[in-house]
């Protein structure tokens, strides 16, 4: 049943996903274009509008998750999705799968505009900054930015769907968008407090240093004083609490365990 | 066992109750109808039989169990609103329920699109409401379902259409089945009643054999319905 759930969600309209990446292979083709023909407005257009596609793509991922979680539940879809033979925890799954790849495709769309609009504009020595930055740390680095992203995005995910399903229970059905947006707001600010207490506080961090990556079990707050206290340090090392990301994996799973839970006793469809 | 046992079921939408404390056993392959003026609870207690309400108190069994995946497998429910996505033609309706139902019959379904006119290419959001309520319709009523729960399948079309509409019901249903039959217009389908529940306020005021109650009242049940609610 699962995978002819994910069939179904795939059906519904994920084809904005590969018109967005043709339309950053075309703006790259005409940026490149303008710069081999030297048409100089040509160029400052299509570097407008690639910046735009950077962050048009993770919008776009965003307001679909949204909305596409909340008509096909809640709204006149939901007759036929919460009529299907499947458990409401199959539908949540199989949404948050789905809400967790689009997100990553939007994330990926818009490091692919990045790389055009770099590419275009001629900034090509953008990863040699980075790279003298970060020194031999850079892969690592990277790496860990990539890795606590997609961690972030299960906590993102969590978020929105527990929202807009309290957001249709009995006290708030009635006015649920308004609700879903408070309810997002209001999780998303207690997560964020949660998330800088135990990120600082947590002993157990990562240690970036030219010699490699290794696990400490230190506070960031402790590594933090440290440095401090020995000047010239943050130039060959640092370190980064994983408080942030156990917050974040505890926070989506279990956000999404009480989604379902609400979905099977507390929920209505209008 | 019963097909549907309900007891105590409440329900109530902030502080109006919808279904006040309703009890209830329907045998399997009874034809019945539940009727009632706008308001009085009809399609609340469809909805809660069809999983989609949640939030009550009381007890619902169909076909054994509380409403879930298996009584969903065994329960086929037409709604009063068009529920089918904007994306999808009328194949991809089809093909849906072909996937998630293993009684849904795809060639009875594409028989009758072809008898209504009902192109399968055809993308549901270019359908009129008419055409998206008979395609709805043809879907539920090509599954070989224990149980079919019909919310005013005949509100809100012409009477001629009415007609089409009770044929379908009556020549696809499966025989065994149980199937309820929730209208406020009870003259045009009282004829295929077996029995008749009839709701006022979120509370089931008469529940009978058809038969019966026109016997004991003298009357039909359209005439025994207005006598019932005339202001």
């Amino acid at each position: 049943m699962l995978g002819k759930l994910f069939k179904y969600e795939l059906r519904s309209g994920v084809i904005i996903f590969p018109i967005m990446y043709a339309a950053i292979g075309l703006l790259w083709l005409l940026g490149r274009g303008a710069v081999h023909f030297e048409i100089p407005q040509m160029l400052v257009v299509t570097a407008v509008l690639l910046f735009l596609m950077v962050i048009a793509p993770i919008i776009v991922a965003v307001v679909y998750t949204c909305v596409r979680f909340h008509k096909s539940l809640f709204g006149a879809e939901g007759y036929l999705m919460q009529t299907l033979p499947v458990g409401k925890g199959q539908l949540i799954l199989v949404k948050a799968l789905l809400a967790f790849v689009l997100l990553l495709l939007g994330y990926a769309a818009a490091f692919v505009s990045v790389a055009a609009l770099l590419d275009v504009v001629g900034v090509e020595d953008f990863w040699s900054v980075l790279k003298g930055v970060f020194g031999e740390m850079f892969y690592n680095v990277f790496i860990f930015i990539i890795v606590s992203s997609l961690i972030q995005l299960i906590s993102y995910v969590g978020i929105i769907f527990f929202s807009i399903t309290l957001a249709n229970t009995k006290h708030f059905v009635n006015h649920n968008v308004l609700f879903a947006i408070l309810f997002y707001l209001v999780i998303s600010f207690v997560v964020g407090i949660i998330e800088s207490i135990v990120l600082l506080v947590l002993p157990l961090s990562l240690k970036f240093s030219d010699a490699g990556t290794t696990l400490v079990f230190k506070s960031m707050a402790g590594s933090f004083s440290d440095m401090l206290s020995s000047a010239g340090m943050f130039v060959n090392s640092f370190t980064i609490g994983l408080g942030t990301l156990i917050v974040d994996v505890a926070a989506g799973v279990g956000l999404l365990i009480a989604a379902k839970w609400l979905m099977t006793k507390k929920t209505m469809v209008k | 066992m019963p097909m549907i046992e309900i007891r105590g079921l409440v329900k109530s939408y902030e502080k109006t109750p919808a279904l006040n404390g309703i009890s209830l056993d329907i045998e399997p392959g009874r034809i019945v109808g539940v009727v009632g003026p706008n308001g009085c609870g009809k399609t609340t207690l469809f909805k809660v039989m069809a999983g989609l309400i949640c939030d009550y108190t009381g007890t619902v069994k169909i076909d054994g169990q509380e409403p879930g995946p298996h009584t969903k497998a065994v329960t086929s429910y037409l709604p009063e609103k068009t529920y089918l996505g904007d994306w999808m033609r009328a194949k991809d309706a089809v093909d849906t329920f072909a996937d998630f139902y293993r009684d849904f019959d795809r060639a009875k379904a594409l028989e009758m699109m072809q008898r209504f006119q009902l192109e399968p290419k055809k993308k549901i959001k270019t359908m009129s409401k008419g055409m998206q309520e008979k395609l709805q319709l043809i879907l539920v009523m090509s599954r070989a379902a224990k149980l079919y729960l019909l919310d005013e399948p005949i509100s809100g079309v012409d009477p001629a259409s009415r007609d089409v509409i009770l044929d379908v019901i009556l020549k696809n249903y499966s025989e065994n089945a149980t199937l309820l039959l929730s209208t406020h217009l009870i003259y045009d389908v009282e004829r295929i009643f077996d029995d008749v529940i009839l709701m006022s306020q979120g509370s089931i005021i008469v529940a009978d054999n058809a038969d019966d109650l026109r016997e004991k009242s003298g009357k039909s049940l359209d005439e025994y319905f207005r006598e019932a609610f005339r202001c």
